[in-house]
């Protein structure tokens, strides 16, 4: 039975779907413009309508139910900033998007989205988790070019990896365990039970893929530089972050016993992701590539923080890992959506990407700007912007856990964060550069700019606006204490300082920059060459030889009388002389008889001679049988 | 490319000196800690470029 008992409580997922549906009937004018609109806005209500509920239950076996919408404060966080984020993308694509597949693609991501965090069971969440990797291929392919093209491919390859490394660890988990739902009993956060083993370690790399782990995350700086300008928009938002959630979900606090000790791996990967992606960015030349290493380095905050987990302080528990993981994630959609438009404002109005061609912007896209600024101090976590907060928040909760290396390693995260900033934001929009020539960027595409920037200084300067909403309550926690901001002045005033000291060494270049996917691209040439080449070579070979076999079968079976005349007189003939040449003419003389001789009348038998031979072979067969025991039951 | 390494090295020696330094001093918790970890958190990463950038190669950012 279905069960529909409040019609408040939609699947947001349904308003998307239908709204790209619906799509192509508007066709490409004004009306659309209108349609779409209309269409962020109902997505914005329909999760802000959303109560903490199970619904929209369907049983597919006995058992086995696949739940649609499943409301928790987890997932209505994660809802409300896809829908804030994806009306400003919505409004963003207005005059940009000419063809509405593109527009269709977004629709169907941002819904499978929605999706995936409202699931209530990981079979639902892994068909959305499916829909979106698909969806958001199509914003990669939209681009049409050959770059594009085969990036999308490398992108689906892993995202397919991934998936069916998801499916497996869902599969062998609910075979150990029998758990499939996310949904608690009455009360608390649904939380995954996963058991160590195999499935353990597949599931983390199947959601590892989609939170782009370090050696799983080659895809996000290869596609997403490459998507369509407002597809990128898109982009940053939802895969990554969807695979944080999914974490949350399965992994908060996970550990895994290493050297007689329990190792809080994730925070650990967490940590390493954010160096990594800081000192992959800084290097970066194009724009959207240097944000795109950031999306790595700010996703190992959230990981760090969900790794991190529960927290023990002061005689209190209180979940503050998982809180500053999923705050970050708020704040980082946020401002990563807005560095995205900035850029594609900028790629927009000048067609140029790379840092070396840029620059002289600031008085010909004031807004742009002074929005990217803004958007640049919000993700370098400086006092009185949104990232300030949520970064405080994970970095406190490793100095509570008493994790000194990670916390001082998050720390480097945040110098490094600051430099690549001013790297994009000086060379830009301030380096000078008399040649370029650009204008503001469109008003459609202004407008959720300046709304989120808004939004990302309105959750800096007043953060309980975001402690409401979080899963879990805040305590022992206060970002806007004397210690914690001047900390957070010194370290970004040297870091200020040191970069216009050192801004030679850091300015960008026209490089090459080889990642780990370098190896990858290797031995993907390997095994293409393995399979061309030694591979082909053995499949001829069999072909060659089961030819052969099955020749000499037919030829044997024409007159096997004959033929078996003809063997023994070749086998004879070879033992007797097992050094003579084949040329000889007593060979060639047998070669040149073996085709002839099936073609001469054969012997018949009779009837009853064949049964009679029939019958003792199976006789024999029956008494070998019986020797070896092998009838017994 | 040998004058370029042994710059590398030596900032590198740098910067690890700095890292005991602010190790040391993240135990302490005196003031002017971020300061000194700001100037070697800048330093580790112009070191991490430096190295990063041997294997890098001349030409457009592509595939």
């Amino acid at each position: 039975m279905i069960d529909i008992s409040s019609i408040a409580n939609i699947p947001p997922f349904i308003i998307y779907f239908l709204g790209a549906a619906l799509l192509p009937l508007f066709g490409k004018g004004s009306a659309r413009k209108v349609y779409l609109i209309l269409l962020a806005v109902v997505g914005l209500i329909g999760v802000a309508v959303l109560e903490p509920h199970v619904g929209w239950v369907f049983p597919v076996l006995p058992g086995l139910d696949l739940t649609f919408l499943y409301v928790d404060r987890l997932s209505l966080i994660m809802g409300y900033i896809f829908a804030i984020i994806g009306a400003a993308a919505i409004l963003y694509s207005l005059d940009i998007v000419k063809e509405n597949g593109e527009l269709m693609c977004g629709l169907l991501y941002l819904g499978s989205a929605m999706g995936a965090v409202f699931a209530g069971d990981f079979f639902t969440l892994y068909i959305f988790w499916e829909i979106m990797a698909f969806a958001s291929l199509g914003l990669i392919w939209y681009t049409r070019t050959e770059r594009a093209t085969k990036a999308g491919m490398r992108y689906i390859l892993f995202h397919l990896f991934g998936g069916c490394a998801l499916l497996a660890g869902i599969i062998i988990n609910y075979m150990g365990t029998g758990a499939i739902s996310l949904v608690p009993g009455a009360l608390g956060i649904g939380h995954f039970p996963v058991e160590l083993g195999l499935g353990y370690f597949l599931l983390l790399i199947g959601i590892g893929v989609n939170t782009a782990f370090i050696f799983l995350h080659t895809w996000l700086p290869d596609s997403y530089p490459k998507a369509t300008l407002a597809g990128a928009v898109f982009m940053c938002v939802f895969t990554t972050k969807t695979g944080v959630y999914v974490l949350a979900r399965t992994f908060p606090g996970a550990e895994l016993p290493l050297l007689g000790s329990d190792v809080p791996f994730l925070a650990y990967m967490g940590g390493l992701m954010c160096i990594y992606g800081v000192v992959f960015a800084l290097l970066q030349n194009d724009v959207r590539k240097l944000l795109s290493y950031h999306i790595i380095s700010q996703v190992g905050y959230m990981v760090a923080g969900v790794g991190i987990g529960m927290v023990i302080a002061q005689g209190e528990i209180t979940h503050m890992g998982i809180n500053g993981g999923i705050a970050h994630v708020f704040n980082h959609i946020l401002y990563k959506a807005l560095l995205f438009m900035c850029m594609g404002a900028v790629i927009y109005r000048t067609g140029k990407r790379n840092l070396t061609e840029l620059g002289g912007l600031a008085k010909k896209m004031p807004v742009t700007m002074i929005t990217c600024v803004i958007a640049a101090l919000s993700i370098s976590g400086v006092v009185g912007f949104n990232g300030f907060v949520s970064k405080g928040m994970v970095i406190h909760a490793a100095e509570l856990s008493h994790m000194h290396i990670l916390t001082l390693v998050l720390m480097l995260g945040s110098i490094g964060t600051l430099l690549s900033f001013l790297k994009l934001t000086y060379f830009t929009f301030f380096k000078r550069n008399d040649e370029i020539e650009a204008k503001e960027a469109p008003l459609f595409m202004l407008i959720p700019m300046c709304v989120v920037a808004f939004l990302c200084i309105a959750f800096g300067v007043y953060p309980q606006l975001l402690y409401a909403i979080l899963p879990y309550p805040v305590v022992l926690y206060d970002a806007y204490t004397l210690a914690h901001i001047v900390s957070n002045l010194e370290l970004l005033a040297v870091t200020t300082f040191m970069f216009f000291a050192f801004r030679v060494l850091i300015m960008p270049h026209e490089r090459i920059t080889y990642d780990i996917d370098y190896i990858y691209r290797k031995a993907g040439r390997g095994i293409i060459w393995f399979c061309e080449k030694p591979l082909t070579a053995f499949a001829s070979a069999m072909d060659r030889g089961v030819h052969r076999l099955t020749d000499s079968a037919v030829w044997f079976s024409r007159n096997p009388a004959a033929a078996s005349v003809v063997l023994i007189t070749a086998t004879c003939t070879k033992l007797r002389n097992p050094f003579a040449s084949e040329d000889n003419g007593q060979e060639r003389d047998r070669k040149e008889e073996k085709p002839q001789l099936v073609d001469e009348p054969m012997e018949k038998l009779s009837i009853g001679a064949g049964v009679m031979i029939v019958l003792l072979f199976f006789a024999i067969y029956l008494i070998v049988m019986f020797i070896h025991g092998w009838l017994s039951p | 490319m040998i004058g370029k390494i042994l710059k590398i090295v030596l900032i590198g020696i740098a910067v690890v000196l700095g890292v005991a330094l602010v190790l040391f001093m993240y135990d302490e918790q005196i003031m002017g800690f971020y300061l000194v970890f700001g100037v070697v958190g800048v330093g580790f990463f112009l070191v991490a470029m430096q190295i990063l950038s041997l294997i890098q190669r001349e030409g457009q950012q592509d595939d």
